[in-house]
């Protein structure tokens, strides 16, 4: 499954969600908003969200750091 | 944006001769001391060491550093320096502790440690306004975090609720990204400090709005609008905006604390003058404490004084 995580550089949920996927060795490709301004506007026209983190993995959107919704989707025991 | 934290943990139960619950500058600067004084110590922490200041832009009035330091860099250095002396910290959420037995009790998401003292420094969060509209576009518009959430409002209209030192300083940060604030102060005079004042009014795109009150947040799937109406007149006007960032004080993070420790009526931790708490052998450090300054500085003298007290505490017994 191809997971996206956007992030911002300052954002200490963010640093805890990639902490969280790297724990897990799960595969992510990792967007920061602040290296990459027009990544905010794509994800704000994808989902609608203006706060990060948010984990695009398949079809499914986590937003925030949600430990169980991360588990759950990613299948993570 | 900020987040309920729902954690696992795989810590195993031990004993501590003191646990601190929140690695900001105050419970790492206690973890400094009493690692230097050779007491054991655990510091739990929910979120990412260094606290509420890793999601602040900018320090410039913390001492020694002359040309200011991100929070987020001041946050790594503190937890660098009591690792450094040999503090455990801890990637765990506490949910209660059991004071009433010896040695106490803490309970995180799935283990339970024992402890024979503890100091409290977990700190504040931002304070939500309970306006109309605002759970609903929180995330969608709204957010309680300029530093986590400001790339999203590059080139738009934006308000900041707030003229104290937190919304006039994130307002600064935000005028890189956003093409117009308004910040609405509820007081008839900002409370921020005169030096970022007077860079306010070097900003051409930020306007203050004071003797006014939020009355609701507009929008169904995103905001689109606030609602805003004059103290002095009564006169109400919709911002058209698509962004509201909140900076309407702090409330502390004390909800596990409830019934276990006197607080004051707003639920700061009640100390006396070397940091004890109403409980033999507890102490309360940093901005969770009622004190009538919270900064960056008074957390790490805090933190300094709590120690000492620990292991006076201990000394004694």
């Amino acid at each position: 499954m191809k997971v996206l995580l956007y992030t911002n550089s300052s954002c200490p949920y963010c640093k805890k969600t990639k902490d969280f996927l790297k724990k897990h060795r799960v595969k992510f490709k990792e967007i920061n908003i602040s290296k990459y301004p027009s990544a905010a506007k794509e994800l704000r026209g994808k989902t609608g969200q203006t706060g990060v983190p948010v984990t695009l993995a398949g079809n499914h959107k986590i937003i925030g750091f949600n430990e169980e919704k991360l588990r759950r989707i990613l299948k993570i025991k | 944006m900020q987040f309920t934290l729902k954690t696992k943990s795989k810590v195993t139960s031990s004993h501590h001769a003191a646990a601190i619950i929140g690695a900001g500058p105050a419970g790492l600067t206690a973890a400094i001391y009493l690692r230097r004084s050779k007491i054991d110590v655990v510091v739990f922490e929910k979120l990412v060491p260094g606290g509420y200041i890793t999601s602040t832009d900018f320090i410039e009035n913390y001492p020694g550093f002359p040309d200011g330091i991100s929070g987020e860099e001041l946050g790594e250095l503190l937890e660098k320096h009591a690792r450094g002396f040999g503090a455990i910290i801890e990637n765990n959420e506490v949910t209660s502790i059991d004071l009433n037995v010896a040695p106490m009790l803490i309970k995180t998401s799935n283990n339970t440690f024992t402890t024979s003292t503890i100091i409290i420094a977990t700190g504040t969060k931002n304070k939500k306004l309970g306006a109309p509209g605002e759970e609903e576009l929180l995330g969608k518009g709204i957010s309680l975090c300029a530093t986590c959430d400001a790339p999203f409002f590059e080139g738009e209209d934006i308000v900041v609720v707030g003229a104290g030192n937190s919304g006039v300083q994130e307002s600064l940060y935000l005028s890189k990204f956003a093409k117009s604030i308004k910040i609405i102060e509820f007081l008839d005079h900002p409370t921020a400090e005169k030096i970022l004042l007077d860079r306010l009014k070097e900003k051409e795109n930020i306007k203050i709005l004071l003797s006014h009150k939020v009355v609701r947040f507009i929008g169904k799937d995103k905001l689109t609008g606030v609602e805003i109406e004059s103290l002095d007149s009564n006169e109400k006007k919709v911002l058209d905006v698509k962004g509201a960032f909140i900076y309407t004080g702090v409330i502390p993070n004390t909800d596990f604390l409830k019934g276990v420790v006197d607080m004051d009526s707003k639920g700061f931790i009640k100390t006396d003058k070397k940091l004890k708490t109403s409980k033999d052998g507890v102490f309360a450090a940093g901005d969770v404490r009622t004190t009538p300054l919270r900064q960056v500085a008074t957390a790490v003298g805090d933190g300094a004084l709590a120690a000492y007290g620990v292991r006076e505490y201990l000394e004694e017994r």
